[in-house]
C-alpha cells in the first residue's frame, strides 16, 4: 500500500471525469483514474464494458465529450492522436500490408525525422529486443500471428513513447503462444521502463502480467488494487465474481451481543468483524480452491466443515473442478489438487464427503447497490 | 424408403461429377468465342471477297496501316482513350474518397446517382449528349485535342462512376485500425493518405482507369452522337468500312483493337487480384 502511495508522487496518466457516449449507449462513465509511471496497469471487464474505447480515449482516436486526460503532467484532452505521446498495439496488429517489416517499424521514424543512420540502428535494436531480427524484410503476410504481434509491439516501442496501449493484443494467439508472449510482455515492460497499459477480458492475462488491474463494468471502474488483492480481497461483488469462480454463502448479519454474526444456511453462524455503519451492505464468500475436501471432519478452530455429495466432477489432471451439493441442497464450487495418484479413486469410493474452509479465507465484499443484475 | 436414404444425392455445386456439362462448356465456350476466333484468323486471309480461306499474308494489317483515316481514327481514338482515363480517374478517385470518409445529408440517393449512366441505354445517353452539346452551341475546335472534347466530356460522363465504384469496394476493404495505427505513429492526414491509404488502393485505381481505358476505346454509340465528321474514333470509323462491304482490312483493324481490349483487361485482372497477395 505504501508503495502505491509513493508512486502518486508520479502518475503517468491522469484521467479525470471523462465520459464518453455512443449514441444513447454510455461507453465510458465519469471515470477518473491514476496510472503510474513505469507500472503494467490492466483495465479489465466483459466485451462491451467500455475498457476499449477508454484505451482509445487515451490513444486520442475517439475524443470525450466531458473531462481530461493529462499525460506525464501535459494536458492532451483535446489533441489528435498524432501528437500524444502513447504509440498503441492493435488488436488487429494494423500492420501496414504493403510494407516490409522494416518500412513498418521505420514509419513513426521517419515522420519524426531522424537521420537514416538513426532509424537503422534504432529498428535493429528493437527488432532484436523482439527476436524478429531475421525477418526485417518480410511482408506482413509471410508472418505468424505471434510473429505479428511481435512487430507491432517492435512498432509501437521505438517512437519510446511515455505510455504503450495494449488492446487485446494476444487475443487471437493460441494458449501456449500466449503464455509465452504474456511473460515477454511482463520482461519487456521492466526492460524499458515504459507504462504498458494492458486492455484485455481474460482474467488469468491481467491476473499474472499487470501490477495493478482496474476492473470495469457497465462504463464505470469498479475496483483498482493490486493482482492478489483484487483475487484474495475483493472489495466489489462484481469484481469478485469476474475474476476467477467464487461461492457466496447465503445468509445474513445479525447482531448478537455486541458483535456482528453472520448467519449462513449452510455453515452456521460465521463471526465475522464488519462495518458497523451498515452491516447489511455485505456479503461474504469463498474461492473454490480454498475448500478442502476431506472424508472426515475437521475439528480444528476457526475451521467450517460441512458435509456434502459431490454431483459433477470434472477432471483436468492436475485439478479437480467439482461441485458439490451440499445438505441444505446448495451447490458450491470445489477446485481440488490431484496431490496423490490415488486422490480420486479414493474419494469416489465415499457417498458424502466433507467439505472444510478456514475462516480467514473468506471474503467480505460489499453489496453492489447499484449493480443492476 | 431406406433405400432411397442411402443413395448418394450429387450436390448442387459438384459441377465437375456431372459429364454432360462439361461437354456442355466446351460447346458453349466454342459458339461464344467463334465468330471473334473467325474474323481474327480472316484477318490473315488472302482474298479480297473474305469468304475462302486462300492462304496466310499480312498484307491487310500494312493496307490498314497504311490507310490514313483509318490511323487518324485510331489515333483520335486513343487520345481520347488516354485524356478520358486521366479526368475520370482523378474525378473518381475524388469521389470515392469523398463517398468513404464522409457522412452527409442524401448520401444514398448520391450514391445511387452514380449508377445513372451505367443502367441509363447507351442510345438515350448518346441522344442527350448530342442534344446537350447542340443546345448549349458548343464551339468547334480544330486544334488537338480540343477538337475531340466533345466526345471526351461524353466519355467522361459514363466512364468516371465505373472508377468510382471499383475503388469505394477496394476501400471498403481498407481496416480502419490501418489509419487509428498510422495517426498513431505520428502522420498527419496528407501522409496517411500518402503512405497507407493510396498504396492500399493504387491496384484498384490501375485497374479502374484500365477499365476506363477500354469502355472508352471501344465505346461506339454514344461516340458515335457526338463525334463530327473531321474527328471520328476507329470503332465508328469501322463501322463506317463496314458499309462499304467487309474487306480483311477491317478484319485487321478490329484485331488490333480486340488485342488492346485483351491485353488490358489481362492487366486489369492482375491488378484486381494484387491484393491477395498482400493479405
Amino acid at each position: 500500500m505504501r508503495d502505491v502511495e509513493n508512486k502518486s508522487l508520479s502518475p503517468c496518466i491522469r484521467i479525470r471525469n471523462l465520459t464518453k457516449h455512443f449514441g444513447n449507449s454510455i461507453a465510458v462513465k465519469n471515470i477518473s483514474l491514476d496510472i503510474y509511471k513505469n507500472e503494467f496497469f490492466a483495465i479489465l471487464g466483459p466485451s462491451g464494458c467500455g475498457k476499449t474505447t477508454l484505451l482509445r480515449l487515451i490513444a486520442g482516436l475517439e475524443i470525450q465529450e466531458t473531462g481530461e486526460i493529462y499525460i506525464s503532467d501535459t494536458d492532451y484532452s483535446s489533441s489528435p492522436p498524432n501528437v500524444r505521446p502513447v504509440n498503441m498495439v492493435f488488436q488487429s496488429y494494423a500492420l501496414f500490408p504493403h510494407m516490409t517489416v522494416r518500412k513498418n517499424i521505420e514509419f513513426g521514424l521517419k515522420i519524426d525525422g531522424l537521420n537514416k543512420k538513426t532509424i537503422k540502428t534504432k529498428v535493429l535494436d528493437v527488432l532484436n529486443m523482439v527476436k524478429m531480427n531475421d525477418h526485417i524484410d518480410k511482408y506482413p503476410s509471410q508472418l505468424s500471428g505471434g510473429e505479428k504481434q511481435r512487430v507491432a509491439l517492435a512498432r509501437a516501442i521505438t517512437k519510446n513513447p511515455d505510455v504503450i496501449l495494449l488492446d487485446e493484443p494476444l487475443s487471437a494467439l493460441d494458449a501456449n503462444l500466449r503464455r509465452e508472449m504474456q511473460i515477454e510482455l511482463s520482461n519487456l515492460q521492466k526492460s524499458l521502463g515504459i507504462t504498458f497499459v494492458l486492455v484485455t477480458h481474460d482474467q488469468d492475462e491481467a491476473l499474472s502480467i499487470a501490477s495493478r488491474i482496474a476492473v470495469m463494468n457497465e462504463g464505470e471502474i469498479v475496483e483498482v488494487s493490486s493482482p492478489d488483492e483484487i483475487y484474495e480481497s475483493p472489495k466489489d461483488i462484481f469484481s469478485a465474481k469476474f475474476i476467477g469462480k467464487i461461492n457466496i454463502l447465503e445468509g445474513e448479519i445479525k447482531k448478537i451481543d455486541d458483535t456482528f454474526v453472520y448467519e449462513t444456511i449452510d455453515f452456521g453462524h460465521i463471526n465475522i468483524p464488519t462495518n458497523k455503519n451498515n452491516p447489511n451492505s455485505f456479503t461474504i464468500g469463498i474461492r473454490p480452491e480454498k475448500i478442502s475436501v476431506r472424508k472426515t471432519c475437521s475439528s480444528k478452530q476457526d475451521d467450517i466443515s460441512v458435509k456434502g455429495e459431490i454431483i459433477e466432477w470434472n477432471y483436468y489432471g492436475n485439478i479437480n473442478y467439482l461441485i458439490v451439493k451440499t445438505s441444505n441442497n446448495s451447490d458450491l464450487y470445489v477446485h481440488m489438487q490431484n496431490k496423490t495418484k490415488s486422490s480420486i479413486k479414493d474419494l469416489k469410493k465415499e457417498p458424502f464427503i466433507w467439505l472444510t474452509f478456514n475462516v480467514k479465507d473468506l471474503m467480505i465484499i460489499k453489496k453492489n447497490t447499484t449493480q443492476r443484475t | 424408403m431406406t433405400k432411397k436414404q442411402s443413395i448418394i444425392r450429387r450436390g448442387p455445386l459438384e459441377y465437375s461429377k456431372i459429364k454432360w456439362l462439361k461437354y456442355f462448356s466446351v460447346v458453349f465456350f466454342i459458339v461464344l468465342y467463334a465468330p471473334i476466333i473467325n474474323l481474327i484468323i480472316f484477318s490473315f486471309n488472302d482474298s479480297r471477297l473474305n469468304i475462302v480461306w486462300r492462304g496466310f499474308t499480312i498484307k491487310y494489317y500494312v493496307k490498314a496501316l497504311q490507310n490514313e483515316t483509318l490511323i487518324l481514327s485510331f489515333i483520335n481514338s486513343l487520345s481520347i482513350a488516354f485524356i478520358s482515363t486521366m479526368i475520370s480517374t482523378l474525378i473518381g478517385l475524388s469521389a470515392a474518397i469523398c463517398l468513404w470518409k464522409f457522412n452527409f445529408r442524401l448520401k444514398t440517393y448520391y450514391d445511387l446517382s452514380l449508377l445513372v449512366p451505367i443502367i441509363i441505354p447507351e442510345i438515350c445517353m448518346g441522344v442527350a449528349m448530342l442534344i446537350f452539346f447542340n443546345s448549349v452551341h458548343w464551339p468547334v475546335f480544330t486544334i488537338w485535342p480540343l477538337n475531340l472534347s466533345e466526345i471526351i466530356i461524353a466519355h467522361i460522363s459514363f466512364s468516371f462512376p465505373f472508377v468510382v465504384i471499383i475503388i469505394r469496394a477496394r476501400l471498403g476493404n481498407l481496416n480502419k485500425s490501418l489509419i487509428e495505427a498510422s495517426k498513431d505513429l505520428g502522420a498527419t492526414e496528407w501522409i496517411t493518405f500518402r503512405y497507407v491509404i493510396f498504396p492500399f488502393i493504387k491496384p484498384a485505381l490501375i485497374a479502374s482507369s484500365l477499365l476506363t481505358f477500354i469502355l472508352s476505346l471501344d465505346d461506339f454509340i454514344i461516340t458515335f452522337f457526338t463525334s463530327g465528321p473531321n474527328n471520328i474514333t476507329l470503332p465508328v470509323k469501322i463501322y463506317s468500312m463496314v458499309r462499304f462491304g467487309v474487306s480483311p482490312e477491317i478484319n485487321a483493324a478490329s484485331t488490333i483493337l480486340i488485342m488492346i481490349v485483351i491485353i488490358s483487361t489481362v492487366l486489369i485482372i492482375k491488378f484486381l487480384n494484387y491484393e491477395k497477395d498482400l493479405k
